[in-house]
């Protein structure tokens, strides 16, 4: 199976793509595109808003038991009369965004006329969840607004710290069980061989 | 964030020395691998470019200092006329002069107080509506003397366009024109609009350059590197 819309040859000799972020917070579904300009409508009719001021780090994979993080950061320049932006991702507070999702789509196009009438929707290749704004400012007037997501499997990178005994195991199932009572203590078992 | 104002630029100051609109197809990657193949990625939409190399005089020197100071360096963006001699020749056409001089007047053929009129700005109309991505348009000429040539620059809402095909039809109505556009339509527009053939584009500028920096002749030549805004 392809993630790729059918007629789409991803080895042709020219290929068309878009990358797009959408990130979910309690005023809505926000879509952007890193990186570039311009403004894009996708076929369900989102608009996605791109940026050279937003950029975003490696997206990993979950392999060989790393979790993936990574981060989508917006760089810029303070107005001095302008509201100050900072300020106001403060007041959205920290759980504006955490625990929400952040998905990565990727938007093939078969034609560069597609860029104002896409004929496919955008491909979902990566689904993580945000779990934090951070604010930098270097020197007077440059700051940085960043969010940074993790896998939705990041529990899973340390052990599970539950041990083979009664409690954790009726912790582990939900119920009082004493099956481990009887778990054997010692494999070490004396077998006579003759006689 | 910060507002970025629209600077107009007048089609009298862009006195051009040379003319090198282009189309930025934003592609990356074409070079050749060791296998000998080629592939060339594009990941944004394409947009205009173009050198605008100026030649101004004492007084319109004064006047692009005003139009520079406003759009603040990179913050502002340019509203450019897409001036092409050879694509439209604003000079010809079946207009009198004192109407592309003067402007044109009110239907009561008076003009405002400054003695101009509006801005002579010839145009064809949109037949059939368009919407964005579409290549092809049927075009009725208004009676301006301008004719509709493969190469010249047309515009609507500020978002240019250049011919690269044209095709004499006829309707009902009367004699059409069947155009296809590069690079596409970035807008909808609506039948019966004002399609402008002379062209204007919303850019803005890549650097610092534009400086009307004059010695004793008292000309300046200042170059204006620009490229499309796309973000509207």
């Amino acid at each position: 199976m392809s993630i790729f819309p059918e007629e789409f040859d991803p080895r042709a000799d020219v290929v068309i793509v878009l990358s797009l972020v959408l990130v979910d917070t309690p005023d809505g579904a926000f879509g952007f595109m890193p990186g570039i300009e311009g403004r894009f409508v996708d076929t369900t009719g989102r608009i996605w808003w791109g940026s050279q001021l937003i950029s975003v780090g490696d997206l990993q994979f979950a392999l060989n038991g790393s979790a993936p993080t990574g981060n989508l950061s917006l760089s810029f320049f303070q107005d001095p009369d302008a509201p100050n932006l900072v300020a106001e991702v403060r007041a959205l507070g920290a759980d504006y965004v955490a625990g929400r999702e952040i998905i990565f789509f990727e938007q093939y196009l078969n034609d560069h006329a597609e860029f104002y009438a896409p004929l496919w929707g955008p491909t979902e290749i990566l689904r993580r969840r945000m779990r934090k704004v951070t604010v930098s400012a270097e020197g007077p007037q440059q700051r940085e607004i960043s969010v940074s997501f993790e896998g939705p499997f990041e529990n899973r990178r340390t052990a599970r710290r539950r041990v083979y005994n009664s409690e954790d195991h009726s912790a582990l199932v939900g119920a009082s069980n004493p099956s481990l009572n009887f778990i054997p203590r010692d494999v070490n078992f004396k077998e006579k061989l003759f006689g | 964030m910060v507002e970025r104002p629209i600077v107009t630029v007048p089609r009298s100051l862009m006195r051009v020395t040379a003319v090198d609109w282009d189309i930025d197809w934003r592609e990356k990657g074409a070079r050749e691998a060791t296998d000998g193949s080629m592939q060339t990625v594009i990941a944004a939409a394409p947009r205009w470019v173009g050198t605008v190399p100026l030649r101004l005089t004492p007084e319109t020197i004064l006047a692009w200092r005003a139009i520079r100071d406003e759009a603040r360096g990179r913050t502002g963006l340019y509203r450019l006329p897409l001036v092409d001699p050879l694509g439209i020749n604003l000079a010809a056409g079946h207009i009198p002069a004192a109407l592309r001089n003067l402007g044109v007047p009110f239907s009561t053929d008076e003009r405002f107080l400054t003695g101009q009129g509006f801005s002579y700005l010839p145009a064809v109309e949109l037949v059939a509506a368009a919407a964005p991505g579409d290549r092809v348009l049927i075009l009725r000429d208004l009676g301006f003397g301008h004719p509709l040539r493969v190469g010249m620059f047309l515009s609507h809402n500020d978002w240019p366009i250049r011919i690269t095909s044209r095709t004499e039809i006829e309707d009902d109505d009367g004699p059409l024109v069947e155009v296809t556009v590069a690079p596409f339509l970035r807008n909808a527009i609506p039948a019966g609009a004002l399609i402008e053939m002379a062209a204007t584009g919303i850019f803005e500028v890549t650097d610092g350059s534009g400086n009307p920096a004059y010695d004793l002749s008292r000309i300046s030549t200042p170059t204006l590197n620009v490229q499309e805004w796309l973000n509207r």
